[in-house]
């Protein structure tokens, strides 16, 4: 039976199914001469490399949407003829059960779309492999995978759109089928799912089950699946309001912080090295500033601007008010401008892709020339110091087994926990990389000249290094800064490699930004949670002087009342990391007393419906809130 | 003579000879009601005819009896099954035709048949080609390029090949012209008189059944049905003429309000005559005519002539003609 039904399936859309293979293989074709002629232009080809690597270039992204494409005129080749005069009465006629043809025709669906799909990737792996080191190309793969899984969704979703029988509710179904769907393409990073196929291929599961409540209301028209007693039905209902809640749980708050979020009040602070006190800057909105000092006072914008001269130094350069004179040192336009340093050390952008393709330029600058240039190397720390040459994407097999050994000789545990470095060679001065290994000795590594620098970097052994942030700068007074388990932040300084730890109460590495201002006379530090904005001065030897916090003005947004309101749970994203991370929220109590209201007048307005039923409801609006009132309308 | 009434559940027939049991059946789309309180039985070995007007329902009763539609109350049995959960056994014991010949057409003669031959065990391929020889077409010719007759005689095939215990035939004559439909029932007619096969069969082209029911069901709207054998139909069921020119002021739907009664059951009005329908004899009719107006109160027995009835004249006469 399996065979005649796979057979009259493949016969109704063998010609739509073998255009889309064809359109599969030009789409293709395409992606490979568009790789080709990238990598014909630009030298270094590993600029192409990291490009994919470092910059996040998904150049394969023509492919992002073609499988549910796919998925979408395999259904309606599929099913549009078996709705058209409500044919599909005729198989389920046939003396099969009907779930099971159900579950056979879809699995024809499924097949047929999983055969492309495979061609997809293999020839996504293998386009990739001509041109990356397999480290990408295994990463294309994974990073792809989301939109392959998407494609099923989409499937099952228009067959369950092309079974139900009434308008309404097909193009509720075509609402659901967008939610869902968008969880597989949230996220435009590499291997951006990572941590989530588990739950992506839950949504896929559970989605299959669609078509069958889409079947049973096909068979039974408007009949209630409160009163329905098989199991099949019950349990696709049930499946079918864990989606719905899944998704309005996720994308209702998710618009409502979306559209709060507009409302942007910023707020600066700053150290005065004249006056010795933080002043700070805020913005009320509509372009309305009000400024101040650490004393409470309320300053004009000339008062503000005159405190802060390291800021607004342009201004008494044109008034010819420079230099300036502060504790008997006076600081010329040239000395202000030599000083300025800025850092910034943001919670989403640190260490990430040690997690996902671990490939870095292997800088190799030369001591005779200005400039860097961009390396043809790139090389990873896993089982050993693996180079790839880009030139002909290939191993230097000699120079990693060189490197192997220097690292080994030198106590270098193999795999690497970190490696932390800048990346592009658009910087003053390359100082390599600092690398955790994987006994958390720290040691600092960089080639020049085609010599090759380890230098193991002895810290106390208390700390454990989780984050490593490097900055390059000529003044050559820090390298970076160092997080460890507890959330402390240290300075790594050139001399020694001294690590200098920062006196931030209330920094936490995962969710703040950090940013280092130097200028002639002070390094200011600034980090922020919701609600303040915290400032700690150190003279220019980060010893601490002076710290201060301000309030960030907070409005009550309609939005968040709303969402105070609204949602009684929600399935909210981590917003500090770059790869998708779902975390589940229970909303406010203002949410569980609307909730209750609605529930007590739903008791209280449909009298005339059952009592079981009533209850059942009630008890859904109490739990469900908002969602629930949807679930009803829906329903 | 014996007046057909509306036919209640009769619980003296044993079970096991009912194929179809229709109870307290009732349905309706929104605030239209469909079937109030309806029953009725179709037993083994017979053949039904369900008739009605476009719009009563004919075809939603078969989307019922077929698990297609779930009524708002009531129940149906079909070989002792609910209708809305037949079981794979007994929908293999049915042979279904849909309304509008439904097919697969993007197969050919030979691919559908290959099809549906794994699903039934007692596949009679022999019939299928058997009706196929008829239409001289090769295997290998794609059913959508089919005419709807032809079309109409690969679906009788395929249903006749399955060897089904009970024929469940919606509107069979939709888009046939009528040697297409007598090839149809030649078909059907024999293969239903060499077993013992039950027939139920919906057709808009009322005259047709009349050589092939022994059974009618006249489903009406709202619901109202009458179940009678079509001898008893045909034999008690009378039409009559009556030359008679109308006064000017006297409206048709005037006429057919006043006349209208249990013994004169539907009346056809023209310019110069009347046509009456009813199951009582000549002198009850001209008795009723005579006593419900002035205009025909001097009426006699030469006024009125009886006329022979076949099954459509019976259908309009019991169903009106709009």
């Amino acid at each position: 039976m399996f065979q005649a039904i796979l057979s009259k399936e493949f016969l109704k859309i063998k010609y739509i199914y073998f255009t889309l293979v064809i359109l599969f293989i030009v789409v293709l074709l395409y992606l490979y001469i568009s790789t080709l002629q990238n990598f014909t232009k630009i030298e270094p080809h590993s600029m192409l490399w990291y490009q994919a690597v470092h910059i996040g270039n998904i150049y394969y992204d023509v492919l992002k949407f073609l499988p549910s494409f796919a998925a979408f005129v395999i259904a309606l080749a599929q099913f549009l003829p078996e709705i058209h005069k409500k044919k599909f009465r005729i198989p389920l006629h046939l003396p099969i059960n009907q779930n099971k043809m159900v579950f056979l025709y879809l699995s024809v669906g499924l097949l047929l779309l999983a055969l492309v799909n495979s061609i997809l990737l293999l020839c996504l792996y293998f386009i990739s492999s001509i041109f990356y080191p397999s480290l990408i190309a295994i990463s294309s793969i994974q990073t792809a995978l989301p939109w392959v899984l998407a494609s099923f969704v989409v499937y099952t979703f228009c067959v369950a759109i092309m079974i139900e029988p009434y308008f309404k509710r097909k193009f509720f179904l075509c609402v659901l089928m967008i939610m869902i769907v968008s969880f597989f393409f949230l996220n435009d990073k590499y291997q951006g799912y990572n941590h989530l196929y588990a739950f992506l291929t839950v949504l896929l599961v559970l989605s299959l089950f669609m078509p069958l409540l889409s079947l049973y209301r096909f068979k039974n028209g408007h009949y209630s699946l409160l009163k329905e007693k098989s199991f099949i039905p019950k349990l696709s209902f049930l499946i079918f309001l864990v989606l719905f809640l899944t998704s309005f749980s996720f994308f209702l708050p998710y618009s409502t912080k979306a559209l709060s979020k507009n409302i942007d009040l910023a707020t600066y602070v700053f150290y005065s090295a004249p006056q010795k006190q933080f002043m700070y800057k805020q913005h009320l909105g509509y372009h309305h500033f009000i400024y101040g000092n650490d004393k409470n006072e309320k300053l004009s914008l000339k008062e503000y601007e005159k405190a802060l001269p390291f800021i607004y130094w342009r201004n008494l350069d044109i008034q010819k008010k420079l230099p300036i004179v502060i504790d008997g040192i006076s600081y010329d336009k040239k000395t202000i401008k030599k000083a300025r340093q800025s850092f910034k050390f943001a919670y989403n952008n640190v260490n990430e892709n040690i997690n996902q393709v671990a490939l870095y330029p292997l800088f190799n600058p030369s001591s005779k020339k200005g400039i860097i240039s961009f390396p043809n190397l790139m090389f990873n720390l896993d089982q050993e110091f693996s180079i790839y040459d880009s030139e002909d994407n290939s191993k230097d097999i000699e120079l990693s087994k060189q490197y192997t050994l220097a690292l080994k000789n030198k106590g270098f545990s193999f795999p690497a926990k970190i490696i932390a470095g800048k990346t592009s060679n658009m910087k003053p001065l390359d100082e390599g990389y600092f690398v955790l290994d994987n006994k958390n000795k720290l040691f600092h590594l960089k080639r020049y000249d085609d010599e090759l620098f380890i230098k193991n970097v002895s810290y106390d052994s208390k700390i454990k290094i989780t984050q490593i942030k490097i900055s390059e700068s000529r003044k050559k007074e820090f390298y970076g800064l160092i997080i460890d388990e507890n959330n402390n932040a240290y300075v790594l300084m050139y001399k020694n490699y001294n690590f200098v730890k920062l006196p931030l109460k209330y920094y936490d590495s995962n969710t703040m930004k950090l940013e280092i201002y130097a200028n002639a006379v002070n390094k200011l530090i600034r980090y922020k949670d919701e609600k303040y904005i915290y400032a700690v001065v150190f003279d220019k030897n980060f010893s601490y002087l002076d710290e201060f916090k301000v309030g960030i003005p907070q409005v009550s947004s309609l939005y968040q009342t709303f969402f105070d309101y609204a949602y009684t749970f929600n399935i909210k994203k981590n917003p500090y990391k770059s790869y998708e991370e779902y975390s589940f929220e229970i909303g406010s109590k203002k949410a569980f007393i609307l909730s209750f209201c609605l529930a007590l007048l739903y008791l209280l307005l449909f009298r005339k419906e059952k009592k079981e039923t009533r209850i059942l409801k009630s008890v859904l609006l109490l739990f469900t809130g908002l969602y629930g009132v949807l679930i009803l309308a829906v329903v | 003579m014996r007046k057909a009434k509306l036919l209640k559940l009769n619980a003296v027939i044993p079970k096991m000879e009912n194929v179809i049991e229709v109870r307290n059946l009732s349905h309706a789309y929104g605030k239209k009601k469909i079937y109030d309180d309806l029953n009725f039985t179709v037993k083994k070995g017979q053949i039904v005819g369900l008739l009605g007007k476009n719009g009563v329902g004919k075809t939603s009763l078969i989307n019922i009896l077929m698990g297609f539609l779930k009524p708002l109350g009531g129940e149906c049995l079909i070989f002792g099954e609910p209708s809305s959960s037949l079981s794979e056994n007994t929908r293999k014991r049915i042979g279904l035709l849909h309304e509008g010949h439904q097919t697969f057409e993007f197969m050919t003669i030979e691919q559908i048949e290959k099809f549906y031959s794994p699903f039934y065990e007692k596949w009679r391929k022999d019939i299928y080609y058997d009706l196929m020889d008829l239409l001289a077409l090769p295997k290998t010719h794609k059913i959508s390029n089919m005419s709807y007759g032809q079309r109409s005689q690969v679906v009788l095939g395929l249903i006749f090949a399955q060897d089904p215990d009970l024929l469940v035939l919606d509107d069979y004559s939709m888009g046939l012209d009528a040697g297409y439909r007598r090839l149809f029932l030649d078909y059907l007619h024999d293969f239903v008189k060499s077993e013992q096969k039950t027939v139920f069969v919906t057709s808009h082209v009322v005259q047709d059944l009349e050589h092939l029911i022994d059974e009618i069901i006249l489903l009406n709207k709202g619901g109202e049905i009458l179940k009678t054998n079509l001898d008893d139909l045909l034999n008690n069921f009378k039409s009559y003429t009556l030359d008679f020119t109308l006064p000017n002021d006297l409206r048709i739907r005037e006429i057919e309000r006043l006349l209208k009664s249990d013994v004169i059951r539907n009346i056809e009005v023209s310019k110069n005559s009347l046509r009456l329908y009813s199951y009582e004899n000549e002198q009850e009719v001209l008795k009723n005519l005579q006593a419900s107006h002035n205009v025909f109160a001097q009426l006699n027995h030469t006024h009125i002539n009886r006329k022979e009835i076949n099954l459509e004249d019976a259908f309009i006469g019991l169903m009106g003609r709009y």
